[in-house]
């Protein structure tokens, strides 16, 4: 490392020259992260309130178009979302908050009519709610006004009567009522929702399409108000802006590798895709009703390069960044550090590869036909995944271990 | 705010202090402090109840399915979830996660059976069966009971107060019950790799050697018991199937009847035969034994508690130390490790007494210390402190009890705080 002096000068001048430009660059390991969180933060609520611009013009004029739009909407506020999971893991606040926004899987027919053969949780009274086509609901000799669909309301309903499959708010609510059910199986195919649905009069198809809007119009809301929240929470003021701005360096990277680890190797390999795998179950599959789940796996594993390597290309092209983890370990642990960096750019490949397949390759697989049984080419590119986030957890803990950092707990 | 991840968390380790010449001489010698590791290899700093970080990323991962099964709900019958469908007709959970959040303790619910909470409650009857407080559509569920506190004051020899709280239920419809708290699953593995030989080699049930302590072997129809409040369930599979169809309504090899079935018609709803598949299962138990051990966190001032343990004889049932036997899992196998249990039944007094299961109203198997978390503790979770838990005991611990109640304020602390600290 260069001497502190020239260090803090080289930043100092570097934070002038590319705040000129319109950049950030972060003076430290905390700046950084905290910087970064900001920035994929403040980026999902961009897209969340270009989502919900869409959500209006589709209310407004229902057609094949304007529903087109909205869902390509919802994709790319997906994009942020998905690097902002790196976040997560290390911080209990933002792990409690995210529920509301990203709980899967979702049982359906909380919020809307489903396939007459679909069977949902059962025992798990919510699930035959349908709180769109019921505006009184009865449960367990109880009587719920739901009359008026407001954001509240809905959060209510969310983790109604404590099962986690009743899941009223947030993307993959949104996206169930962009996409409707995915009843393809294993097969091509995400949902197929009419625009009528969210049509006025008689045009309305499948019923309380009124409702219905309402409910679209609400839950997007609320969406919109989480984020908002999330973002004051990073900004100077914020209880994580303080906290992180507080920590020692040591604890911030200890925060770094636990949330790397446990998303690495519990949540992103093992549950999103070895338990999919496995089971070849398609309610495993993340977006399971617009088939966007390659893109959630790779902007997972995006986000966690992006928060070892102090940096993020924001939606709109600008790139911040900072003092990483990266940096301080190739001057501590050189091998180690490295190793790590090519494990991570390995499992950004693996799993760009199922983007690749998803996207362009034909003919197109989409990740619930790659963990279908039997498709041998399919099940590989999972695996491989898998078997890179695994590496990439090694090589983690390699490097924790040779900077004398106790990572243990990130497991799942 | 609560930490939820160990990492910042350094690792401490206390020497053991070993008694030495003239003390030892004088009065029984005081075992050394137990070590940082209660788990053996599977001890972890980590706070949380998660998988062990002794196994490697790859054999982590192994454990997934088995998280899943036991994290995700279980579903009805016929679905497009082949493997976790099958809940029901009748039960009280759809997952084992809703009764052991994040793998630990559960949490009484806030006023009734509607919450979901940790509680479960056996009748009364000859049938020993469990109360079936939930049902999918078409079926009933069988009741639901209310649950109120009632607070009793108590005041220590030195008259300070402590008051203890007693839950009160409800029955709908009014019937007698028996109620139990999920417990957490630390070492469950571990406890089954105890051999049955060295656990009943403890047992003195006519109290031979005249120290008042007169534990007996759990007897149940499928063998020595150990796990359970009253010693059900001889292993950790039998445990794990027993929840399955008990809480659940999920059929196993082991089980294979499920509450109300065949009365109620359950063979529409059936998720196949057995519902779980024995692999699956044993990727339960797998995952449930590969969950790690927090590190006891046991310094130098813990040593007055640690003294005082000894001292009011709770080590007499609440032993520390055991040996697992030979395992084909290695991290099971030869280990030292330090429950805190004699996995014995004992009378613990009317003020506990509860009829159900194989065990007499006041029997109860001594639970395990390790881990301890932030309760609610005993078997209804009516002790909110650990003081209130240890000021419940009575009957072969009543001598315990009161020598607990005699120590001065500072030495009851310094107990708990030992306690606390495994």
């Amino acid at each position: 490392m260069p001497a502190p002096r020239f260090s803090t000068i080289k930043y100092l001048t570097a934070a002038f020259m590319l705040s000129v430009a319109g950049l950030v660059q972060a003076e430290s390991i905390n700046q950084t992260y905290i910087t970064l969180a900001s920035a994929v933060y403040e980026d999902s609520l961009i897209a969340a309130r270009q989502l919900q611009t869409s959500v209006e013009q589709l209310l407004a004029t229902p057609s094949e178009k304007t529903l087109g739009e909205a869902r390509t909407a919802w994709r790319k506020a997906r994009v942020p979302y998905q690097q902002s999971e790196t976040f997560r893991f290390a911080n209990p606040e933002i792990d409690d908050w995210e529920g509301g926004l990203n709980a899967w899987p979702l049982d359906e027919g909380l919020i809307d009519y489903v396939a007459s053969d679909y069977f949902h949780e059962m025992g798990n009274i919510g699930a035959q709610l349908n709180i769109i086509a019921n505006p009184v609901i009865h449960i367990g000799g109880q009587e719920i006004d739901a009359t008026k669909l407001t954001p509240e309301l809905i959060r209510s309903f969310h983790t109604f009567a404590g099962s986690e499959a009743n899941v009223a708010s947030g993307y993959h609510a949104i996206e169930f009522l962009l996409w409707g059910q995915d009843l393809n199986g294993t097969g091509p195919g995400a949902g197929q929702r009419p625009y009528t649905d969210y049509a006025t009069g008689k045009d309305c198809s499948n019923g309380h399409c009124d409702r219905r809007r309402a409910y679209l119009k609400a839950v997007t809301e609320l969406l919109v108000s989480d984020l908002e929240d999330m973002v004051s929470r990073w900004q100077s003021g914020g209880s994580l802006h303080k906290r992180y701005s507080e920590m020692t360096e040591e604890d911030v990277i200890n925060s770094i590798i636990f949330s790397i680890g446990s998303l690495s190797l519990g949540e992103l390999a093992g549950e999103r895709m070895k338990v999919a795998l496995e089971a070849s179950s398609t309610e495993d599959e993340h977006d399971c009703f617009s088939d966007n789940t390659h893109y959630s796996h790779y902007y997972n594993a995006l986000g966690m390069q992006n928060l070892y390597l102090g940096q993020y290309q924001r939606i709109n092209g600008d790139r911040v960044g900072g003092p990483s983890l990266a940096e301080l370990a190739s001057t501590i642990a050189p091998k180690a550090a490295e190793g790590l960096r090519k494990a991570m750019t390995q499992s950004v490949a693996k799993t760009h590869a199922l983007v690749d397949a998803a996207e362009r390759r034909k003919p197109l697989m989409k990740f619930d036909q790659m963990i279908a049984e039997g498709n041998l080419a399919g099940r590989i590119l999972v695996t491989e995944a898998i078997e890179a986030l695994v590496y990439q957890t090694e090589a983690l803990e390699a490097l924790a271990e040779a900077m004398g950092v106790d990572s243990s707990g990130a497991a799942f | 705010m609560p930490k939820r991840w160990a990492s910042t968390v350094p690792v401490r380790r206390f020497k053991s202090v070993f008694c030495l010449g003239l003390a030892a001489s004088l009065s029984a010698c005081q075992p050394a402090m137990p070590p940082a590791n209660l788990g053996g290899e599977l001890s972890t700093p980590a706070t949380r109840l998660s998988v062990s970080t002794a196994l490697s990323p790859a054999e982590r991962l192994e454990h997934s399915v088995g998280a899943s099964l036991f994290t995700k709900p279980w579903v009805i019958a016929p679905s497009t979830t082949r493997d976790r469908d099958g809940l029901g007709p009748l039960f009280n959970a759809h997952s084992c996660s809703s009764c052991h959040q994040h793998n630990g303790r559960g949490e009484l619910p806030a006023r009734s059976t509607d919450q979901i909470g940790g509680l479960i409650f056996r009748l009364q009857d000859s049938t020993n069966s469990q109360l079936q407080t939930r049902a999918l559509p078409g079926f009933s569920a069988e009741g639901r009971v209310a649950l109120t506190f009632r607070e009793h004051p108590h005041s220590y020899p030195d008259s300070e107060q402590h008051n203890l709280r007693a839950l009160v239920f409800q029955a709908e419809p009014p019937q007698p019950l028996s109620p139990r708290l999920a417990p957490p699953l630390v070492g469950m593995g571990l406890i089954d790799a105890i051999a049955a030989s060295d656990i009943a080699a403890g047992a003195d049930p006519l109290d031979i050697d005249n120290d008042g302590i007169s534990g007996r072997v759990a007897n149940t129809p499928d063998g020595p018991g150990r796990f359970g409040w009253k010693g059900e369930s001889p292993s950790l599979e039998h445990q794990v199937a027993r929840a399955f169809v008990e809480d659940m309504g999920i059929t196993s090899h082991l089980f294979p009847v499920e509450p109300g079935c065949p009365a109620l018609g359950c063979s529409a709803i059936s998720g196949g035969e057995p519902e779980i598949s024995t692999k699956h299962l044993r990727q339960v138990v797998a995952f449930l034994s590969a969950l790690g051990i927090p590190q006891a966190r046991l310094e130098r001032q813990h040593h007055q508690g640690w003294k005082l343990f000894n001292e009011a004889g709770c080590a007499a049932c609440h032993r520390p130390q055991w040996q697992t036997r030979s395992h084909t899992n290695s991290r099971l196998s030869q280990q030292t490790i330090y429950p805190f249990s004699d996995f014995l039944l004992h009378d613990m007094g009317s003020a506990l007494a509860d009829p159900s299961g194989s065990a007499d109203a006041a029997e109860w198997r001594t639970a395990p210390l390790w881990a301890l978390d932030d309760g609610p503790w005993l078997h209804d979770g009516r002790a909110r402190t650990l003081e209130e838990a240890i000021l419940w005991h009575g009957g072969e611990a009543q001598r315990s009890q009161q020598m607990f109640r005699a120590f001065t304020s500072g030495e009851r602390q310094a107990l708990v705080e030992f306690l606390r600290a495994l």
